[in-house]
């Protein structure tokens, strides 16, 4: 029997559903919202008494003892710099406060803003990051503000779904970042592609078993700010919001961390370069581009006898 | 003159001795036959009591649940037992029963959402 359980965390709409689970699903579930709260409670830039913000709040001070929570997931961020050559960069928190995102976006909505964008005086550059794995200190040079957004809620979504599996097949799903352990029945899990022009259609339905799928795009989180049209991915090659000429990425990989990553890094490159680096990390995907056009890279598992939106 | 034929065809002490022989070797198939028909006659009835005991063992087993898999109006799926076959007897319930396979999924579970 399919249990699912909804609720709302991390700035984003959570769904989990578990598959033949056994008589402690309440339990189990409860356990999946409580891993949510934990890991937002700790790594979100958006509450003040977070670990991350007490350490971005630290910069110039010197090391600072961390959580075994932050540790880890700041280390992931780091090593997935490390992979993007800087593609993906944590460190660019004080540019998306400067381009107008500096407040949750349930906050933020989809207002104008009259306010000018000033360009930001502050340094960024991943490799800035210290850290000393004996005592799990962390030194962040004066100025320098980390964002772990999406690399935290794909770490989540991973760590909850591993979590969950010992009950029976599990999907989790973090506001587009999904993970799927087991396929109930031998039966893959059918997830939906958003045709990302028109939100009540879908481009195909993929068939997930034992993989992660996440979306990175530059047509949600958009916002108006001194007259300009403003939205979330920050090219840290130029410092401001992406010109690529892509409009959304979606990528298929092991884990919901590295899918998230993954996807973030091909939307920043653009078409062709971002498909030349996809296919050299052995990922699928379905690129598309501001004119709509899709970009398949490897063969998508779909579902071709379920009905679309 | 006076014809004595003898026919000699042996003392009558070897005669004896003879007909000794015989008779003990008949003897000795007749008691091997015997036992035989004895060991044969006893190996048959507990052949025929290991097969009483193995039918009345069968008999009493409980009958074999099968079970199939419906699903409610509201989308969940339920696991109920097969009343159509649960009458059978046991002993032509040869093979287990096989689950029929049914799609879990109808529709996509979830969407893909930029992020």
């Amino acid at each position: 029997m399919m249990h699912e359980s909804h609720f709302r965390a991390m700035n984003t709409e959570i769904g989990v559903w578990l598959w033949n689970a056994n008589s402690q699903v309440d339990r189990v579930m409860a356990q999946a919202v409580h891993r949510f709260e934990e890991a937002e409670a700790e790594l979100s830039r958006f509450r003040p008494d977070s670990g991350l913000s007490r350490l971005n709040a630290s910069a110039g001070q010197g090391p600072q003892r961390v959580s075994p929570l932050l540790w880890t997931v700041l280390t992931h961020a780091v090593e997935a710099a490390r992979q993007t050559h800087g593609i993906f960069d944590p460190t660019l928190l004080d540019l998306l406060r400067a381009t107008g995102y500096n407040r949750s976006f349930e906050l933020l909505g989809n207002g104008n803003s009259s306010k000018t964008v000033a360009p930001s005086k502050s340094p960024w550059g991943w490799h800035c990051i210290r850290l000393f794995e004996a005592g799990g200190l962390v030194e962040l040079p004066a100025g320098f503000g980390i964002d772990l957004g999406g690399i935290a809620k794909g770490w989540t979504v991973d760590h909850v779904a591993v979590s969950l599996a010992t009950h029976g097949a599990v999907l989790v799903d973090a506001g587009g970042d999904i993970r799927a352990i087991g396929a109930p029945e031998g039966q893959p899990w059918p997830v939906a592609v958003q045709d990302p022009f028109d939100e009540t259609k879908d481009r195909a339905i993929l068939a997930l078993a034992d993989g992660a799928v996440a979306t990175s795009s530059i047509g949600r989180r958009r916002w108006q700010a001194g007259g300009k049209t403003m939205h979330h991915l920050i090219d840290p090659r130029t410092g401001q919001p992406s010109n690529s000429d892509l409009h959304t990425v979606t990528v298929l990989a092991k884990t919901a961390e590295a899918a998230e990553v993954a996807a973030k890094t091909a939307l920043l490159l653009g078409t062709a370069a971002g498909a030349d680096w996809l296919a050299q990390q052995d990922l699928r995907g379905l690129l598309i581009d501001r004119r709509g056009q899709e970009h398949h890279i490897g063969r998508l598992p779909t579902y071709e006898s379920l009905e679309m939106a | 003159m006076t014809n004595t034929s003898n026919t000699t065809k042996g003392s009558p002490a070897a005669r004896r001795t003879s007909k000794g022989i015989s008779a003990a070797w008949k003897s000795g198939l007749l008691a091997l036959s015997l036992t035989t028909v004895i060991a044969g006659t006893a190996m048959l009835g507990r052949l025929d009591s290991s097969q009483q005991i193995a039918e009345q063992s069968v008999a009493q087993q409980p009958a074999q649940q099968s079970s199939v898999i419906q699903q409610l109006p509201s989308g969940d799926l339920v696991v109920l037992p097969d009343t159509s076959t649960s009458s059978l007897s046991t002993t032509s319930r040869s093979t287990i029963p096989t689950m029929p396979q049914q799609p879990v999924f109808r529709r996509p579970i979830t969407r893909t959402r930029g992020s």
